[in-house]
């Protein structure tokens, strides 16, 4: 069905935009980060969308020609951002180096606080699409009512 | 005149119809059925998933709401198929000769 398509696409979104939010909320948590398995302070991260068809059987597929022009997104990779990490003085920092550096996260909050509110937003885009989808359906039901 | 005559000239195909089966062979209550078993299927897909959730399995939340919600609309599109056809079988049952 159609409207159920236009649920699954806007799930899709709803999705990403969640896989988004948990990288924001890890780059927030490690904003002071020092320490990880690379040897490095943490770096921020981010994600990488990539529009994709539906999933459906192979042979729906076929038929469309894998041209169909409703694709949904999917979190195509999340990868480590290249930048400078921060550098202050604090010699009393146990991750100092012999000249009293510390390094920390290449973070910046206000960044991450606007990508917080974008994923939020576009969360919330792709809510109203269900709920338009949803209602648009009901509307269709009310024609044979009474 | 002639276009009533166009609209109207040619007899509707009725082949199949009288013998109240579809070309598949398959009759509408056949359909019906198979359709509730669908809505069926999918409200215990939806509640099966909000049990998981319940139990701690990784779920989005938004993937257990629109299941639920595909769940419902689709009981009331069957909802609203099944009152058509007890309305038609009632407006049968009326008919006075």
């Amino acid at each position: 069905m159609d409207l159920i398509k236009t649920i699954d696409v806007a799930a899709g979104g709803m999705t990403a935009q969640r896989t988004r939010l948990n990288i924001i909320s890890s780059n927030l948590a490690n904003a002071n980060t020092t320490r990880t398995d690379e040897g490095t302070p943490y770096r921020r991260k981010t994600v990488i969308f990539e529009a994709t068809p539906l999933e459906e059987t192979f042979s729906g597929r076929l038929e469309k020609k894998m041209e169909d022009p409703i694709q949904t997104v999917k979190v195509k990779e999340i990868v480590p951002v290249e930048g400078e990490f921060r550098r202050i003085y604090d010699p009393s920092h146990p991750d100092a180096d012999p000249q009293g550096y510390v390094y920390l996260p290449n973070v910046n909050l206000v960044q991450e606080m606007v990508q917080m509110l974008n994923a939020n937003r576009s969360y919330e885009a792709n809510a109203a699409v269900i709920r338009t989808a949803k209602d648009m359906a009901l509307k269709a039901l009310e024609i044979g009512g009474r | 005149m002639d276009a009533i005559r166009t609209i109207g000239g040619s007899p509707l195909p009725v082949s199949g119809v009288e013998k109240g089966t579809s070309p598949q062979g398959k009759t509408f209550v056949d359909t019906l059925r198979s359709f509730a078993t669908q809505v069926d299927q999918e409200i215990n897909g939806a509640n099966r998933k909000t049990e998981e959730f319940a139990v701690g399995k990784d779920y989005d939340l938004h993937d257990i709401m629109i299941a639920s919600e595909k769940a419902d609309l689709s009981f009331r599109l069957l909802l609203q198929i099944r009152n058509k056809l007890l309305d038609a079988y009632q407006e049968i049952m009326r008919m006075q000769f």
